[in-house]
């Protein structure tokens, strides 16, 4: 008879999964950054690695517009049922209203709405919207190949590629000059396979900051129709560029108008209230499809609750119930406004100073005053950030991006102070 | 100008079936129309349930401020301590041998699972039927295979143990057994402590894999930890597997969309390797979990009081349901409805399998606008002193006239 076999005469190997088919995934750059910093011992450590806004002394701020909004939906919320699987009704409409309608402003967006082409769906934030229009590109769209700015968020093309999509880089910023390189981005585009897909940040491009103007849009919105290609917009820092979301959406604007039209037949847009609501961690995003009909715009959403059902079911509540408290309260709207232009005003301020403060005599910083937004892609060195985070506590990702929510009064002269000696040590 | 449409392909989807039947539901003007369908719970007046520990937790919440920042890629650092330990308890949860990532709750649990258990080669998936509906598609959606066996037998109403036996026995190599801890969606027939026994003897010398789904911890004994037990009897046989857990039933925290996946990794070296891909894979989907559950779950684990109040909670819910499920029966005997309804007893939580057939279960809906699911499972929450005995006689109607 076979002795009964206790866990020790167990071989491991039938026990054990074979977890060793797999490799080792790399961490995220960023949160490298962030265990760096948390570990420097530097009373005068800077911290510019993080997308997240920081106040002048250096903390992150609650909105006090989404402060009023969560208190009250704190007090009258009486349950937590789940929303449906592609969210949330009214935040869907808020949605749609506020960037296509642009708050009954935009002539052709309520006609895209009112005929129902806009097929929108709440979603986990900003990555979660792009993995799902990448899912959903894949399995309809006809060409697999998506083109992202050279550079782009790095997880832009960890979640298309991840997704099956065939990414690709299209130029967009020219290291050396500090600038847009306007005419390769034109010629990359001429050059792209037909019906492709083509990602386009709305304002405040991550990581340059570095926009397009509204006559270089027009350029390449004709280069998108004779080349069929589709535009998938992304917009995670609407409202960063001016102060004032409604004006940070032309692009959107100028498509609208291009599909009423029928010169553009359809395009895509990701956005989250991530940044300009500071909702970071609630996850609170959407994606929206304008399609070619209403029938379209029927089967599209049917398909988007299916693609998103085996993945998480349904969007996450709490986030969305504060957009909708702000939207449906005139008052909060309005301080939701004064905001988000307070939070973008002092990222001015900030970079002006920074300007102010740094050394022109060997290096010429006027691409800082031409870029928006959270971030200054400041041109320098992977040598010279190594050596501003050695020598100087100094953090920030090694292609040379500044998120300049982390400078304020009291850092500003110290950071000015170190960049200018790495710039004149690694002349 | 005409333009060639990029979505040629696209044809419009039918609705899912619990979806259609609340879509029907809400379009029904009847006022005693009833709703015992989807899985939620509502408290003994039929309203919305906010559990007392959750309004404690959100007092805290309100008072403290914890904001809207980002939190780390494998979820919020305090929540998930607290996600082990109620799962595996304290003495487990302190062993370092769990991976565990935060999750869009369950299904976001399921997804990241199986996107894991695909990577270390594990992928055919083996469903018991009935089953929750989404399981297979989720498979499928990964491009994963999926088998079925008979989990449940509609003649006995009871657990088919030996076509859970044979699948096992028979199972291809790097096989993926999706096993309800408790509380089984949508039969209510859970697995006794022998049954596990053998599962246990089965699976541990053999290549496959078991998936612990556990949606609705403490709502079949009334004890979180008593509900647990198969998982922790696993893990003392040092086995390596995978828990999808979700706060959805049991904290009544359904919309906030809070739940980890716990990857148990016998191995210290392997460990960081698999938690590495977990937070990878959800990079590539979502980046960050929703802070507010989370939030929510662990001031109510971590706060002694307050997860005093959550135990009682729990208890409380599972004994009312217990005692509608008591209700059911003595109204249907009193009725003498056709029939043998005891297995309404022996099921536990929130669904009673009824065993209608689907006319029988259209009836309910179209003739006395009692909206269950297609395969006739009731939600016994959506029952209460006020419709309890509208619920029995329409059903008693039904199968007499069948």
């Amino acid at each position: 008879m076979q002795p009964r076999m206790g866990v020790r005469g167990l071989s491991a190997s039938a026990r054990v999964a074979r977890w060793n088919e797999i490799p080792l995934a790399p961490p995220d750059k960023i949160l490298g950054i962030a265990e760096a910093f948390k570990e420097d011992s530097n009373p005068k450590k800077i911290n510019l690695g993080v997308g997240a806004y920081r106040n002048n002394e250096g903390k992150p701020i609650i909105f006090p517009s989404v402060k009023n909004a969560e208190r009250s939906l704190l007090e009258t919320e009486v349950e937590k049922e789940y929303t449906g699987i592609n969210g949330s009704k009214p935040f869907q409409s808020i949605v749609q209203n506020f960037i296509f309608n642009n708050s009954n402003k935009d002539a052709a967006g309520a006609k895209l709405i009112g005929g129902n082409r806009i097929v929108t769906a709440q979603t986990i934030s900003g990555t979660g919207s792009l993995r799902v229009i990448a899912d959903f590109l894949v399995r309809f769209n006809s060409a697999k190949k998506i083109y992202v700015p050279k550079p782009t968020w790095a997880n832009h093309i960890a979640v298309f590629t991840d997704a099956g999509l065939d990414a690709e880089f299209y130029a967009y910023y020219d290291n050396n000059a500090n600038d847009l390189d306007f005419a390769n981005l034109t010629k990359s585009l001429e050059d792209a396979d037909p019906e492709s897909v083509v990602l386009l940040h709305a304002c405040c491009h991550n990581p340059t900051g570095m926009d397009l103007t509204p006559e270089q849009w027009e350029v390449v919105l004709e280069i998108i129709q004779q080349k069929k290609l589709y535009p998938l917009i992304d917009m995670a820092y609407q409202g960063f560029a001016s102060g004032n979301p409604y004006k940070d959406i032309g692009l959107i604007r100028r498509i609208n108008q291009l599909v009423v039209e029928g010169k553009i037949p359809s395009y895509s847009l990701c956005q989250s209230f991530a940044k300009n609501m500071g909702l970071y961690g609630e996850r609170t995003g959407s994606i929206s499809i304008v399609t070619e009909s209403p029938e379209q715009s029927k089967a599209i959403d049917s398909q988007l609750k299916k693609l998103i059902r085996p993945m998480y079911s349904s969007p996450p509540i709490h986030g969305s119930k504060i957009v909708e408290t702000i939207f449906s309260n005139p008052e909060l709207l309005e301080s939701w406004l004064g905001d988000l232009d307070q939070v973008v005003g002092r990222l001015n301020t900030v970079r002006d100073k920074l300007y102010q403060k740094l050394d022109k005599t060997n290096y010429n910083w006027d691409h800082l005053t031409k870029q928006r937004g959270m971030f200054v892609y400041t041109g320098l060195s992977k040598e010279q950030m190594i050596a501003l985070r050695e020598k100087y506590s100094v953090y920030a990702t090694e292609d040379g991006r500044f998120s300049i929510s982390g400078i304020n009064d009291s850092n500003v002269d110290y950071l000015a102070n170190a960049i200018n000696e790495v710039v004149r040590d690694f002349k | 100008m005409t333009v060639t449409t990029k979505f040629s392909k696209l044809e419009a989807e039918a609705l899912d079936p619990i979806i259609a039947t609340m879509a029907r539901y809400a379009a029904d003007p009847n006022p005693n129309k009833m709703d015992v369908s989807i899985g939620v719970y509502k408290a003994a007046d039929g309203s919305s349930f906010m559990f007392p520990s959750v309004k404690m937790a959100k007092e805290i919440y309100n008072k403290v401020e914890p904001g809207h920042n980002y939190t780390t890629m494998s979820g919020l650092p305090e929540f998930i301590p607290v996600a082990q330990q109620t799962v595996f308890g304290d003495k487990i949860a302190g062993e370092g041998k769990l991976a565990t990532i935060q999750t869009i709750s369950g299904t976001g649990s399921l997804h990241m699972a199986m996107l894991i258990l695909r990577s270390a080669g594990y992928t055919n998936f083996a469903v018991g039927t009935p089953a929750w509906s989404n399981y297979i598609p989720m498979a499928q959606h990964i491009g994963c295979t999926t088998s079925t066996y008979k989990y449940y037998d509609e003649e006995t109403k009871t657990i088919d143990f030996e076509s859970v036996v044979c699948a096992i026995e028979e199972a291809s190599p790097k096989t993926v057994f999706i096993l309800q801890t408790c509380c089984h969606n949508p039969t209510g027939a859970d697995l006794s402590k022998n049954q596990w026994k053998t599962i246990r003897d089965l699976t541990i010398n053999k290549d496959c894999m078991v998936l612990f789904d556990i949606a609705y911890q403490g709502f079949a004994s009334g004890d979180k930890d008593e509900d647990a037990w198969p998982i922790r009897y696993f893990y003392e046989a040092g086995m390596e597997f995978v828990v999808c857990q979700s706060f959805s039933k049991n904290l009544g925290l359904y919309g906030e969309r809070a739940g980890a996946l716990h990857v148990v990794v016998q191995d210290k070296d392997s460990l960081p390797i698999v938690h590495s891909n977990m937070v990878k894979n959800f990079r590539e989907e979502c980046s960050f979990g929703p802070a507010y559950g989370a939030r929510i779950v662990s001031t109510v684990g971590s706060t002694p009081e307050i997860k005093k109040v959550w135990d009682q909670d729990v208890a409380g819910v599972a004994e009312r349901m217990v005692t509608m499920r008591r209700r059911i029966l003595d109204t249907l005997t009193k009725l003498e409805t056709p029939g043998k309804w005891d297995h309404v007893i022996r099921q536990t939580g929130l669904f009673w399998f009824s065993g209608l057939t689907k006319e029988q279960t259209e009836r309910m809906i179209s003739e006395y606008h009692i909206y269950l699911t297609q395969n006739g499972r009731v939600n016994v929450a959506g029952l209460n002193d006020a419709n309890l005995d509208q619920f029995c006689k329409a059903l008693d109607a039904v199968v007499r006239s069948s």
